[in-house]
């Protein structure tokens, strides 16, 4: 029985930690390759939920339809955020940078607050059938779903960027903006490419969460900074720190609050950060500091 | 092939360059001497659009680029290798040369390219699969050399590209210069180390405080020192 409960708290916790996962890796684009301290991307993560739900319950749109759609226009506000505001400031300091981000959290907070109203919604999958039996264990349709959709678009994300000429450019211009423009690579479409891409993974994580649980306005702040608690535990910077940080916080969480208590279960992963930097203070994954050039 | 006209340029409200004129022609070897803070590297990134000159012209190739983007300028045939090499440290020996390449679409041409430069550089071959930040000062210099020429350029901007490196390294680096000219490369030079660049170059311009003092054979600059001396205050 114990041993079940375990199994079941860590299914469930998976689940969870692939929507921070999903969350974690735009964020890490974003933050540790854009050093952008993005805290609108709570915010981004639930306009995903928010229009998944519409376009499945209001517009009635089945799931495969809707996905692809919301997911486009999550590409076409992360251009529009990137163009209209941050390209304006790629010289800038960071705090002022992190003030429009705060500010633009608050803006998409409020607008979907009016828009979309504030009662709690879901993303209607189609997947309502009986959950399935693993032993003890169960779990639903749609959680099976949101465990697939995450591992693909992790992949999908993993082999743009380590294997592409669009992956290769991004880390050029990164790692060394200026030999980069060097080379011919177009840095300003390169800064698009990567926020549109980082605002989509959040977005798709929004969809994920709305198919599972439900998604509200009210959840994003907290979502953008449990976001930044997954890229610190796994390591500035590291992709796949980002993915192992997500789904490690997703399982401490659950395994916290099934055998613990739920009480506490947000302080779970600071209080994770916290003991993983005294012993590792770059992260899990990330590579120490070091001298570049 | 290049020709700066007038150019003013800098850095937010610090102006540089006071209206810089030079030009390289085809086929050309030339130095750009002077003292630290003289406008240099500043000449260099301004040709190469990473700075936008506030006043004058420079026209590349029958082209005007004193508006033209970055890669736009690679484009048109002009590869800039950077001062303190600015290689890619997390990213292969080898994906930094194919990044050098980024503008060229065709793959045999890329792949050509680098076979070159590993004749060139038969360290780099070596070392291919490992990290640029893991070679060696020199090592790090051939390739940021060997990236630059990836693009097959018509005309290369080189700064410092001896900073850093061993006599023996150097003379290697003279030599890479002498087969890129020897290819029918145009080449403009900027280098701290005088002699090298004279031997190199086949004219040089000697800029100070923003402005082109001087324009010389150097030939001319070899026979009398106390020209340069006065000029570079060395």
């Amino acid at each position: 029985m114990l041993l079940g409960d375990i199994l079941q708290f860590a299914l469930n916790g998976v689940v969870t930690g692939c929507f921070y996962a999903l969350m974690a890796l735009g964020l890490s684009l974003v933050f540790g390759l854009m050093n952008i301290v993005n805290f609108a991307h709570g915010a981004l993560f639930v306009l995903g939920g928010m229009l998944a739900s519409e376009a499945t319950n209001r517009l009635g749109l089945p799931f495969w339809a809707a996905v692809p759609a919301v997911l486009l226009v999550m590409w076409a506000v992360g251009v529009a955020i990137e163009g209209g505001l941050l390209a304006r400031m790629r010289d800038a300091h960071i705090l002022p940078v992190t003030l429009v981000t705060i500010g633009l959290s608050t803006f998409l907070v409020n607008t979907m607050l009016m828009l979309f109203g504030t009662e709690p919604k879901n993303v209607e999958t189609g997947f309502s059938g009986p959950p399935f039996f693993l032993g003890d264990v169960i779990i639903s349709q749609s959680r099976v779903l949101a465990i697939g959709v995450s591992a693909v678009a992790i992949l999908a994300t993993w082999v743009l960027i380590a294997h592409t000429r669009a992956g290769r450019a991004m880390r050029a211009v990164f790692q060394q903006p200026e030999a980069a423009a060097l080379a011919g690579i177009p840095i300003a479409r390169v800064h698009r490419f990567t926020f549109a891409l980082g605002t989509t993974l959040a977005g798709l994580a929004g969809i994920l969460l709305g198919a599972v649980f439900v998604v509200h306005p009210n959840t994003a702040e907290p979502a953008a900074v449990k976001a930044f608690v997954v890229i610190i535990l796994g390591g500035i910077g590291s992709l796949p720190g980002a993915v192992l940080g997500g789904l490690l916080l997703g399982l401490a969480e659950s395994l916290w609050g099934g055998f613990v208590s739920t009480g506490y279960m947000d302080a779970v992963g600071f209080v994770l950060v916290i003991a993983i930097l005294l012993f590792r203070p770059s992260g899990l994954l990330g590579a120490p500091a070091a001298r570049e050039g | 092939m290049l020709e700066l006209d007038g150019v003013t340029s800098g850095y937010g409200a610090v102006t540089i360059l006071q209206g810089v004129s030079l030009s390289v022609g085809e086929g050309e070897v030339v130095a750009l001497l002077g003292p630290n803070g003289a406008g240099k590297t500043t000449t260099l990134r301004t040709i190469s659009a990473l700075l936008r000159p506030r006043a004058g012209r420079i026209r590349f190739n029958g082209q005007e680029i004193t508006r033209a983007e970055p890669d736009a300028v690679v484009r048109l045939g002009l590869a800039h290798c950077p001062e303190e090499r600015k290689v890619w440290p997390r990213m292969t020996v080898a994906e930094n040369l194919e990044l050098g390449a980024y503008t060229v679409s065709d793959r045999t041409a890329i792949r050509d390219r680098m076979e070159e430069v590993f004749t060139s550089f038969p360290v780099l071959r070596e070392r291919r699969t490992e990290y640029a930040g893991r070679l060696s000062g020199g090592q790090q210099q051939m390739l940021a050399v060997g990236r630059a020429l990836m693009s097959a350029p018509k005309l290369l901007l080189l700064d410092e590209p001896s900073l850093g490196l061993s006599p023996l390294l150097m003379q290697q680096v003279a030599g890479i210069i002498r087969a890129v000219h020897a290819r029918g490369v145009s080449v403009l030079l900027v280098e701290q180390n005088i002699s090298l660049a004279l031997h190199l170059a086949s004219r040089a311009y000697v800029l100070s405080s923003g402005r082109v003092v001087a324009d010389s054979p150097t030939r001319a600059l070899r026979a009398d020192k106390t020209m340069l001396q006065a000029y570079l205050g060395g």
